[in-house]
């Protein structure tokens, strides 16, 4: 089943990248092309400064989003200037950005344009809501550098994540970094009834104790752990985080006798702060952790060519990283049309 | 003065500001830089204005909410185009977006025109811009987009016909060689052709930007009309009569921040069974005699002040009244001095800021200005001998005067030339909130009293009232 069929059973997509370089509008780019143009309206955006023609840390060459006819794009007042396609302005939004108001607007006729959109995530859910009107089938977020956010369920139903050289040229650390992120994206869902009882809870830590009563730990964020540590790993089945998950508390439930007993829940992976070392070493004392929403990761795209010029080879990446991911890799720009 | 100048003064001005439910920035741009009202024509206008619109709203059988509710969704829309009206009026040539704003706004003009139509709601009048729509909207298509249509010019349609044939071919990769080269030439002429035909719209929106300037202030006004009208539905406000012989007077006043405090107090007390605080309204009429109220501490003095000036300003700006009936006499200014006056970035004490500001209303009296001046406590912060003596001498100086002066004062002021209001105070334990006339001067010695209902130190009270006993014996 090609990728592009994958997409097209979901409403929303975010496309993240590991690090700068790592193929993102080259992938972009792609899938705009090969998604149907009859019948099926796209609405696209990238989250900040993104869609630059240069890079702006490196320096190096950048494709520019290339649109087709009858899909809608928003980005800056800015950039719409400088948009070498012809399209028609549907809406001016309420979102700002450095480069001005954030526009819409539906191409006319095909062309190149950079974007650049919102950039907070709950921005980008109001302009998600915002594009319903014009009847799209699927938005996509062009995620920005370490803005892992983007990616977030509460924004996107399904993924795809880029990576590649300029992530690691060493081909064993990008296959392992690689893979921890896309097992956090992979964390499986809490059962139902414990979805229902975190999923409205904002703030602070809560947990489900031993007789299944909910119990506020009254803590402002898994920062200030010390103070309760105790009453948490002590009586609880479930302990949920609602903001971001820390080293220190994930250490401090690895460390409790309980570790086994207890099932750890944050909100979805994009809250996961912790390090490889903390989380490995919580999953081999037989941790538990759930998330209350899961994207659908689709693929794994790499770009094996690092920005100072380094190329890893594309066929082994691809094949040591399916084989590490369990998942279809792909490298656009070699063997694009292929897939 | 501008309402803006006015909403920190320390009367609750803001708090009618924040209540009032305005869905525009414009609405809210306009109110804020809206002149205090000084004439009477003024006054009555805005009133008039004001009264039809609630009369239509809220007092005629059959005016559908859906109307009005459709007219506010369309008021939710509108933007501030200031920028682009002045990009406009200065010749800049137009750009899509601000095309686009222009197109929104006089479509936005339209559909308000007809809801206002609907509702039998004349009292403001929106230009009509129907010329503007036609000019951006050449297909005649009503839809709120733009670009540069085809229809502005058969060679645009002809080119834009070519490029979109070569592009097939790109696509189609069967394209010769010289295709490329023909795009990018095609691509020049319709830039250069968009830019000309901008430049023509642009010249010919600039006779209508008077008109859709008016416009947006009056979409603005408009929002401002309907959000004082459910304000005075909301929170039980009166109509004003213009008062035409120097009397002002209140019945039933009240002070809505208060009110809504003391509702959030019983709703949270509820369950407890406990007391209900209640808002005494107070009635109060005065001319230009200047009026000292006294009076127990705790016992509204500083209320009636804030209420009094939040009334003037929100009469002045054409607002409800939270009262039960009013009568008010246009000022000319409203001096407002009521709390610290210190300012420790310039270097005044308490007592320095208040004089100066007190010096204020005598300038402004000297000028012969028909002022309302408030002033709460003066000359408290310095000994009560001098003190007195500051009061008493001010009362005595505008006591001829075109100044309605009211103050609150715990010192013992004599003389018949000025009016005494008496907070009726504790009476058998219960705060009595209504104002008396009195003649004696004989200040209410109801402090100590007042400390022990609060409950505090009992040692430092039992010694007060020892230090109290023995002067009296002195």
């Amino acid at each position: 089943m090609s990728f592009i069929s994958e997409i097209q059973k979901f409403n929303s997509l975010s496309i993240v990248g590991l690090e700068k370089n790592t193929g993102k509008t080259v992938c972009l780019n792609y899938i705009l092309d090969r998604l149907p143009s009859q019948n099926y309206k796209v609405a696209v955006t990238s989250i900040g400064i993104d869609g630059e023609s240069k890079d702006q840390v490196t320096g190096t060459a950048k494709p520019e989003i290339i649109l087709k006819e009858g899909t809608y794009f928003s980005t800056s007042e800015v950039y719409y200037s400088r948009r070498n396609l012809l399209s028609e302005l549907v809406e001016i939004t309420g979102e700002r950005s450095s480069l001005g108001r954030i526009v819409t607007a539906k191409v006319l006729r095909g062309g190149k344009v950079m974007l650049g959109g919102p950039s907070s995530a709950a921005s980008l859910r109001r302009w998600k809501e915002g594009v319903k009107k014009f009847d799209v089938d699927l938005t996509i977020i062009d995620g920005a550098l370490s803005r892992m956010s983007s990616g977030s369920p509460a924004i996107s139903e399904s993924l795809i994540i880029t990576t590649g050289a300029a992530y690691s040229i060493d081909m064993e650390r990008l296959v392992r970094r690689t893979k921890y992120v896309v097992g956090l994206v992979g964390i499986d869902k809490a059962e139902p009834s414990v979805r229902d009882r975190f999923m409205d809870i904002e703030r602070g830590v809560w947990g489900i104790d031993l007789n299944g009563g909910l119990v506020d730990f009254h803590l402002e964020s898994s920062l200030t752990v010390d103070k309760v540590k105790d009453d948490i790993t002590k009586n609880s089945s479930h302990v949920f985080v609602s903001g971001a998950l820390t080293d220190r508390f994930l250490n401090m439930i690895s460390d409790s006798d309980r570790v086994k007993d207890i099932v750890l829940v944050v909100r979805d992976f994009t809250k996961m702060f912790v390090t490889e070392e903390a989380y490995r070493n919580f999953l081999r004392r037989g941790g538990n952790l759930r998330v209350l929403q899961k994207s659908r990761l689709i693929a794994v795209c790499v770009n094996p060519v690092s920005p100072r010029g380094v190329v890893l080879d594309s066929g082994t990446l691809c094949g040591k990283l399916g084989e590490a991911l369990q998942l279809p890799v792909y490298d656009i720009v070699k063997c694009g049309d292929v897939i | 003065m501008l309402f803006k100048d006015f909403f920190d003064a320390p009367c609750g001005l803001r708090y009618m500001l924040e209540s009032l439910q305005l869905v525009s920035s414009c609405g809210r741009s306009r109110l804020l830089s809206s002149e205090m009202l000084v004439s009477q024509g003024d006054i009555e206008e805005s009133y008039k204005k004001l009264r039809i619109a609630y009369r239509t709203i809220y007092e005629t059988d059959g005016v559908t909410g859906s109307a009005l509710a459709s007219l506010k969704h369309k008021l939710m829309c509108l933007r501030d185009i200031s920028g682009t009206i002045s990009r406009l009026a200065n010749k800049v040539v137009l750009d899509d977006i601000d095309l686009f704003e222009i197109k929104y706004i006089a479509l936005l003009a339209g559909a308000v025109r007809g809801y206002l139509e609907e509702l039998k709601l004349g009292v403001i009048e929106i230009p009509d811009l129907e010329d503007v729509v036609k000019i951006l909207d050449p297909d005649g298509m009503r839809v709120e987009s733009f670009y540069v249509y085809d229809s502005y010019s058969k060679e645009l349609g002809r080119i834009r016909g070519e490029l979109k044939k070569l592009q097939g071919l790109e696509i189609g990769r069967d394209k010769a060689a010289t295709t490329d080269s023909r795009i990018t030439e095609l691509i020049e002429r319709e830039r250069l052709l968009e830019r000309k035909i901008r430049e023509n719209l642009s010249d010919l929106l600039r006779e209508h930007a008077e008109s859709i300037k008016l416009a947006v202030d009056s979409l603005g006004d408009l929002d401002v009309l309907l959000a004082k009208c459910l304000q005075i539905k909301e929170m039980g406000l009166c109509f004003p009569e213009i008062s035409s012989d120097g009397r002002t007077s209140y019945e039933g006043m009240f002070h809505p921040q208060i009110l809504s405090v003391y509702e959030e107090y019983n709703k949270l007390h509820a369950d407890f069974g406990g007391e209900k605080k209640r808002f005494t309204p107070i009635d109060i009429e005065f001319v230009h005699i200047p009026i000292s109220i006294i009076g127990a501490n705790m016992g509204g003095k500083t209320v009636v002040l804030k209420m009094l000036a939040l009334n003037q300003l929100l009469f002045q700006f054409g607002f409800g009244i939270p009262a039960k009936r009013a009568e008010i006499e246009i000022k000319d200014e409203v001096r407002i001095c009521i709390g610290d006056e210190q300012d420790e970035l310039s270097g005044l004490s308490s007592f320095a800021g208040e004089i100066k500001a007190i010096d204020g209303v005598l300038q402004s009296a000297a000028q012969g200005k028909k002022l309302l001046a408030l002033i709460d406590e003066p000359a408290r912060t310095t000994n009560p001998i001098e003190g007195t003596a500051l009061v008493a001498a001010l009362l005595n100086v505008l006591k001829d005067s075109e100044i309605s002066l009211i103050i609150t004062t715990h010192y013992n002021i004599p003389g018949e030339f000025f009016r005494r209001l008496r907070v009726n105070g504790l009476v058998n334990g219960k705060m009595d909130y209504r104002l008396g006339e009195t003649k004696s001067g004989d200040i209410p010695h109801e402090a100590i009293n007042i400390a022990k209902s609060l409950k505090v130190n009992e040692q430092w009270i039992g010694e007060a009232e020892k230090f109290l006993d023995k002067k009296i014996i002195d």
